[in-house]
């Protein structure tokens, strides 16, 4: 994989991705987004149904837990995990973990890291997951890493994590540089130490000299819904040392459902590469993403009031950036989610309708609310790449915030 | 009536017949959409089929779908359906929909409800007030919705009831089937299917089709079958049945799905048919195939690297193997789609190939190959044998 830094700035940097394994002419512009699959398909959505939403060339990022316990369909069928799960014309990225789904605390042990399947608890030492990297043959992928660190860590735990992660790393990394199935395979290297700035050093360095693609940020939260709340001041120091110590020509990779907002900062920051998990966990919790991200939407975007709502207790209306389709007010609205959207949901299908759709427990519902998320996250990072170039990315975070609730 | 010229809300005409069963082709003409017959109809109990989009549905050359009245008039409600302009816009489907009495639901919900003379008295799964769904009632709601074709309240009594309930229910349904017309109040637009009943008593089944036959209308259904009844019951009801309706109508054989009885039953000469189980099986991680169906959740599909169907195009076929569908089958909503998709396809494909070698007059080929696939040991269910030799095919 080649990935060139094209500039660089207070305002978040672009690049381009090109030279993944056997994708040549293939490139993606960053700050990008990497497809959030589980079992290898985009949740809800078939491989018919995604052309409906996109036609552009998208990474899909392959959670392990969601897809190792088709190991043995792979190998039988001989094919890349991208082959066999139908999406052939897609690159693939595989992560150990989820990040769409809240890992389980606790459960790694000496070399194993617990990898929770639909089955129940697998576990995983380096010789085995590089085993599976092998055989599914990904476009890129991240060594196996202890994560399971959030901002509640003790310190013995994230030096335990720590520890175990750059033992994990370099038993991964030994058996990339002796493989010769894995030499175009692009390999990222994980940063962990939780919130503690030393450790955050200390790994960063040690990374640092590794011949890897890239580095991905783990260890802030524990994946899920655990990510939306973190405020971006909370790691915004952290992540600045790291990339201090960090070669600037490599690729850096944040996975999670942050918010909107955080997340802009991340861009500002420097980051190149997110993922579809917000998209993800908005869909399962019923609702559509409606935050604006250029004037026009600004002035129609539905203002999300919080006494709109059915009343009860607001915890349960959501995040403001989204709108919870399941309650009661939509019931008669027969609008789209948002008037000027041009996803196939909001052109074809009423508020309606979908309210109907997730009341009735029809699959149909998530279909419609995935597809406008996704969509809308995609258009998000357009207009995110767009203001990085013009250097107007504060511009942006000012309209992804102007939407709040009532003041 | 402004529009004098307007046609009819359903025109029928045969195209091609089989020369030797009473399979025929025709072309049914409904406001959103003409229809060729015989057709298989798909179930959209809520308003939607399977995690399926409507262009989808169109892709898969679905012509008319179904829409079920009871579940309708309670989510989302009559009041909501008649805002939005009636099902086909709620649910933004531009083809021909058919919705049902809320009848059928008597049959499987039966200890909850009462049957009398008025009508059905329903006490709410959902929250156990009562309501009552008279004749007038079924009629103002599929009003509402808005369906191409909608189907008379029928007094459904279980198809192995015998005695004197079998016939006190022929009649009723009859007496229903003029309140029925009586309260339609979009003649227009809508048609209303009578339902031939009588259990499997051919007298009151004759009975039960001459008195709908006086009532002159677009289109007849056969009801009260596919309900437990032994086959052998089953098509001698089919068979009698569309000896007496008329030629120029479409004929609706309720409830039947199942690929081989759509070839037989298109042998006796019914055009319509409606089942779940295509739709309803592929949640399970059932796949139709001519030999019958295959579990993809069995462990046998682990390492099973080839397409449902190699002979199917659709969407499905050309993209996934059945190993990945077995990897995914349980745990992610794509597979119940992928194999809806899949199985509608297939009903689809069969209806196709029944209207072809109909239209080329090769019928009785193609069910003599077709059966033989399914049955590669010749060993035939008698029913099957019986029915095809009422109307001139020999297997074997």
């Amino acid at each position: 994989m080649k990935f060139l830094v094209k500039s660089s700035g207070k305002c978040g940097r672009l690049g381009i991705i090109s030279n993944l394994p056997n994708r040549q002419g293939e490139t993606f512009d960053t700050p990008f987004l990497t497809i959030y699959t589980r079992g290898g398909n985009v949740p809800h959505i078939t491989h018919e149904v995604l052309q409906l939403i996109t036609t552009e060339n998208l990474m899909m990022l392959m959670p392990l837990p969601t897809i190792m316990t088709a190991l043995r369909s792979i190998e039988s069928c001989g094919q890349s995990i991208s082959e066999f799960v139908g999406l052939k014309e897609y690159p693939s990225y595989i992560t150990p973990q989820d990040p769409g789904i809240e890992t389980p605390s606790g459960y790694n042990k000496g070399d194993e890291v617990a990898v929770w399947t639909k089955n129940g608890k697998r576990t995983v030492d380096p010789s085995k997951y590089m085993n599976m990297i092998e055989k599914m043959k990904p476009d890129m992928y991240l060594a196996l890493c202890d994560g399971d660190v959030n901002s509640d860590s003790s310190k013995k735990r994230i030096v335990k994590s720590m520890t175990r992660t750059s033992k994990l790393f370099k038993d991964c990394y030994n058996y990339h540089q002796a493989s010769t199935e894995l030499q175009n395979v692009a390999l990222l290297a994980p940063i962990e130490g939780g919130y503690d700035l030393n450790a955050r050093r200390l790994i960063s360095e040690e990374m640092a000299v590794y011949n890897v693609d890239g580095y991905v940020f783990d260890g802030f939260h524990t994946n899920g819904l655990t990510v939306e709340s973190i405020p971006c001041n909370a790691v915004e120091p952290i992540i600045r040392e790291c990339l201090e110590r960090l070669p600037k020509d490599r690729l850096r990779v944040i996975h999670g459902a942050w918010s909107p907002a955080t997340l802009l900062k991340l861009v500002a920051l420097g980051f190149d590469v997110f993922d579809t998990s917000l998209p993800f966990v908005s869909t399962e919790r019923g609702s559509a993403l409606v935050f604006p991200f250029n004037e026009n939407m600004a002035l129609s975007t539905p203002f999300i009031n919080s006494s709109q709502k059915s009343g009860k207790d607001t915890n349960s209306s959501g995040p403001e950036y989204e709108l919870s389709i399941e309650e009661d007010i939509y019931k008669e609205d027969f609008q789209p989610i948002l008037i000027d959207c041009n996803c196939l949901t909001c052109k074809q299908h009423t508020k309606a309708y979908i309210h109907h759709l997730l009341k009735s427990q029809e699959l149909l519902g998530k279909v419609l609310l995935m597809m406008h998320n996704l969509h809308h996250y995609l258009e998000f990072f357009k207009c995110i790449r767009t203001a990085v170039k013009n250097d107007s990315l504060e511009t942006l975070c000012h309209l992804v915030e102007s939407h709040r609730g009532p003041l | 009536m402004t529009t004098g010229a307007r046609p009819p809300a359903l025109t029928f005409k045969v195209i091609g017949s089989c020369s030797t069963t009473k399979a025929r082709v025709g072309v049914m003409s409904l406001p959103h959409q003409d229809v060729d017959t015989p057709v298989f109809m798909p179930v959209g109990t809520k308003g939607t089929i399977k995690g399926l989009l409507p262009q989808q549905l169109e892709a898969l050359n679905c012509q008319i779908i179904l829409g079920n009245t009871y579940h309708l008039g309670t989510k989302p409600g009559v009041e909501i359906l008649k805002k939005a302009g009636g099902l086909h816009k709620f649910m933004n489907w531009p083809r021909a929909l058919l919705t049902d009495s809320g009848g059928f639901q008597m049959v499987s919900l039966l200890e909850l409800a009462e049957i009398t003379e008025d009508g059905v008295n329903f006490k709410s799964p959902y929250d156990g007030s009562e309501c009552m769904l008279t004749p007038e009632h079924s009629t103002e709601i599929q009003n509402a919705i808005g369906a191409d074709i909608m189907m008379q309240l029928d007094d459904v009594v279980h198809s192995t009831t015998t005695g004197p309930r079998v016939e006190e229910a022929m009649h009723r349904t009859t007496r229903w089937l003029d309140r029925c017309l009586g309260a339609h109040s979009r003649n227009d637009d809508q048609t209303i299917f009578p339902i031939v009943q009588g259990g499997l008593d051919p007298d009151l089944r004759k009975q039960s089709a001459l008195q709908h036959i006086e009532r002159n209308s677009r289109g007849f259904a056969i009801g009260g079958l596919s309900g437990g009844e032994s086959k052998d019951d089953f098509w001698k009801m089919v068979h009698l049945s569309t000896d007496l309706l008329p030629k120029d109508k479409p004929r609706y054989c309720m409830g039947v799905g199942f690929a081989e009885d759509l070839v037989v039953c298109c042998a006796l000469g019914v055009d319509m048919y409606d089942c779940v189980f295509p739709t309803r099986t592929a949640r399970f991680g059932c796949a139709l195939i001519d030999e019958g169906q295959i579990n993809l959740k069995n462990v046998t599909f682990e390492t099973d690297c080839r397409p449902i169907d190699s002979e199917c195009r659709c969407t499905t076929c050309k993209r996934y193997t059945r190993a990945y569908l077995h990897s995914i089958v349980t745990t992610e909503t794509v597979a119940c789609q992928l194999v809806s998709v899949h199985n509608i396809a297939y009903q689809m494909r069969l209806m196709q190939r029944i209207r072809s070698s109909i239209l080329e007059d090769t019928y009785p080929n193609f069910v003599r190959s077709f059966m033989k696939r399914k049955y590669t040991d010749g060993n035939y269910p008698q029913w099957i044998v019986d029915a095809l030799n009422a109307v001139g095919v020999k297997l074997e």
